[in-house]
């Protein structure tokens, strides 16, 4: 997430809570972010190759049926040379939204697939640790061994088997011999 | 340490029972990038200032630039493992190196890990000390009082380093900078007998940054082979490693010292050298984008050898005693002392010996430069006796010097600048001395006598060095109360100074022989014309 996508972010949001949009633009960025996502996409955007009657003739058709804000974010991108703010315009448009309503993001990472029950568990732990709703996905990471290790916007709590065993290597390693 | 393995196992047993692993909680981030040793990481809102970062695969990181929407960051190890989008942890703890005694005898990087495959060196956590140390206060010090000897008659006699003193040691590439400090601690065997546990022993760390690695082997040679060896530590961030590294090794290698200096011992640290570490910082800040300002250096340069030479002090009685000296080298180039760092290290430091390329070739060697080189401490930093023999030994060179200079214009001189003259010469070459060789205070003070007092006025000056040598042999064997009486004393007699008057003119007798009985011939065939 790059310093000037939070900027276009945080006067994207501010415009569109304004004008009660607030869903919709997330939405319309979230389906810009797919369309973008390819290497030939992002060339479109910002190849030096690319002559300014295509360029603009692409953007047409990505704020085809977009909210109007959307619409006019990218005439301005256009206008002011930071195409590339959009590749990472989604995420920071959308912490700015879950933060305004209490939510935030979590991982949970696992060697075995989880139950429903489970998720739902850790879901009202993380809850419970965060003060926030968490809204968790799912990672297998089959090198933890057991355990889960979960992950709340930039806060882990990790109690996997894998962090329990390098724990003990060290204090293995750190044991006094001459006691 | 015998150990049997049924203990060691007895010990691991009960470490398992009693082991409760714990949740873990730390404050996370993303790598945005990563290169040239350098990385920027996202997240980690709640991350220090200098504080460790763990990029797992066994690499950590330092955290050096806080911004607004990312954490800069120079990584302690490879950049090749860590790559983009991967997960950064905050670990709390800012970077810590192992010290006490053990480590003496070892060579160790920056990060107080053993690289000279004598394997692990055993610390309990304990042992563990920030690589930043706060340095003492003004009440927990005391003034420089007490001599560290260095063996060098031309820097004992007139450039007194004193023990917790900032000593800077500058001059250009091949001028002796380096053997210079290994004499130095080569002579500390005498304060303890090169045993690290005697509380008089001066330990001796030599921090080598951004040197090739032949010339740390060669340094680590050299002090195996004198023996000096089992006292020193070499803290050794070579040209190779990382330059985040080469930065830190100097602050390691502190730590290290600050340890024993706490604890009552009386250390001495050479950082060789200076500019190469500031050179390793300058790469890292402007990696990190750092503003930079003269010669590209960041803007905190000097604090960077500031904070670094203020932790050398010598504490005050009620905090032990102990002292931490250092002996901070900067190289010059083509003998500019005016560039950047040498100007800012003088200014830091308590006096400064200057080497020069000029005195190395012309043979004078060690290559001081008796006229610039100063040290603020003075003779509270001598024993009395060199202080009172020595006292005006720079004034009288001075002036040796300048009659020199002017006795090149004319032929006809009289007799007082002819004996001047005879004399600067004679105490020039005194003061030369070869590598590794470092001469006992007692023997200097006595040789110094026999120069200034003019016993060696009639030697030949190509001969001086042979008096020199064959002149001490012969007072250690036979008049070893001398150097006796001076070593425990300290003072200089007058019954001393007959003494030495009455051992010299028997010796030059003895020594002079022939070559005396002809030279007054001569002498009296000229009168007679």
């Amino acid at each position: 997430m790059t310093l000037q996508a939070k900027r276009y972010a945080q006067a994207l949001y501010g415009t569109a809570v304004a004008a009660k949009a607030a869903d919709d633009v997330l939405a319309d960025l979230q389906a810009l972010q797919q369309a973008i996502s390819s290497p030939a996409a992002k060339d479109q955007l910002t190849s030096p190759d690319v002559t300014t009657a295509e360029r603009t003739k692409a953007l047409d058709d990505l704020a085809r049926g977009r909210h109007a804000l959307v619409v006019n974010l990218l005439g301005v991108l256009q206008r002011r040379h930071r195409l590339e703010v959009l590749f990472a315009l989604y995420p920071a448009y959308r912490s700015l939204l879950m933060a305004d309503r209490g939510e935030v993001d979590g991982v949970v990472q696992t060697p075995f697939p989880l139950g429903d029950a489970e998720l739902k568990s850790l879901e009202g732990l993380a809850g419970r640790l965060s003060g926030k709703k968490v809204s968790l996905s799912v990672q297998l990471r089959s090198d933890l061994l057991g355990g889960v290790s979960l992950r709340v916007g930039n806060e882990l709590y990790d109690g996997s088997m894998k962090s329990t065993l390098v724990q003990l290597q060290q204090k293995l390693l750190q044991a006094s011999i001459t006691r | 340490m015998d150990l049997k393995p049924s203990e060691v196992a007895t010990v691991l047993k009960a470490e398992i029972e009693g082991f409760q692993g714990r949740m873990k909680k730390s404050n996370v981030g993303t790598v945005l990038m990563v290169g040239d040793g350098v990385a920027r990481v996202h997240g980690l809102d709640e991350c220090m200032m200098s504080e460790l970062l763990d990029f797992g695969n066994g690499v950590n990181g330092l955290a050096l630039n806080l911004e607004e929407d990312n954490v800069g960051a120079v990584l302690l190890g490879s950049d090749t493992k860590v790559k983009e989008g991967d997960t950064v942890r905050t670990t709390g703890r800012i970077i810590s190196v192992p010290t006490g005694l053990q480590m003496c005898g070892r060579v160790v990087d920056a990060l107080g890990r053993a690289v000279d495959g004598k394997g692990d060196i055993k610390v309990g956590e304990s042992d563990l000390r920030p690589i930043e140390g706060r340095s003492p206060t003004v009440p927990e010090r005391q003034p420089v009082k007490e001599a560290l000897q260095t063996g060098i008659k031309a820097i004992d006699s007139m450039i007194p380093i004193g023990r917790g003193q900032r000593e800077l040691i500058i001059g250009d590439r091949q001028t002796g900078k380096t053997a210079l400090i290994i004499d130095t601690f080569i002579n500390q065997k005498s304060t303890g007998g090169g045993d690290p546990n005697n509380p008089e022993q001066v330990i001796c760390i030599y921090v080598a940054v951004g040197q090739k690695q032949s010339t740390v082997k060669a340094v680590v040679d050299r002090l195996e082979k004198t023996g000096a060896m089992p006292y020193s530590i070499v803290v050794s961030a070579p040209a190779s490693a990382e330059a985040s590294m080469q930065f830190l090794s100097c602050y390691g290698g502190a730590a290290m010292g600050e340890r024993l200096r706490d604890e009552g011992r009386h250390v001495v640290i050479a950082y060789d050298d200076l500019y190469k570490q500031a050179l390793a910082y300058r790469q890292v800040m402007l990696l990190l984008r750092r503003p930079p300002g003269r010669e590209a250096f960041p803007g905190d340069v000097f604090n960077l050898h500031s904070r670094l030479l203020e932790r050398a002090a010598k504490l005050s009685k009620a905090k032990g005693g102990g002292s931490l000296t250092a002996l901070p080298v900067v190289e010059t180039q083509e003998g500019d002392v005016s560039a950047y760092i040498p100007t800012n290290v003088i200014s830091i430091t308590d006096g400064q010996i200057f080497l020069e390329s000029s005195l190395f070739n012309a043979g004078q060697r060690p290559a001081v430069n008796a006229g610039i080189s100063v040290s603020r401490v003075g003779g509270s930093a001598q024993i009395p006796a060199m202080k009172k023999i020595a006292g005006g030994l720079r004034i009288q060179l001075a002036q040796f010097r300048e009659l020199a200079a002017f006795a090149q214009f004319g032929s006809d001189l009289d007799k007082a600048t002819q004996q001047a003259l005879t004399r600067g010469q004679r105490m020039t070459e005194i003061l030369k001395q070869p590598e590794f060789a470092p001469v006992p205070v007692e023997e200097q003070v006595v040789i110094l006598y026999a120069g200034s007092s003019g016993l060696l006025d009639t030697v030949p000056l190509d001969r001086v060095f042979d008096f020199e040598k064959q002149y001490l042999a012969f007072v250690r064997s036979n008049h070893a109360d001398l150097f006796n009486t001076l070593r425990k004393e300290k003072k200089w007699t007058d019954a001393l100074q007959k003494q030495c008057d009455e051992v010299g003119g028997k010796f030059r007798d003895q020594f002079l022989g022939p070559l005396a009985a002809k030279a007054e011939k001569a002498a009296a065939t000229k009168s007679k014309a």
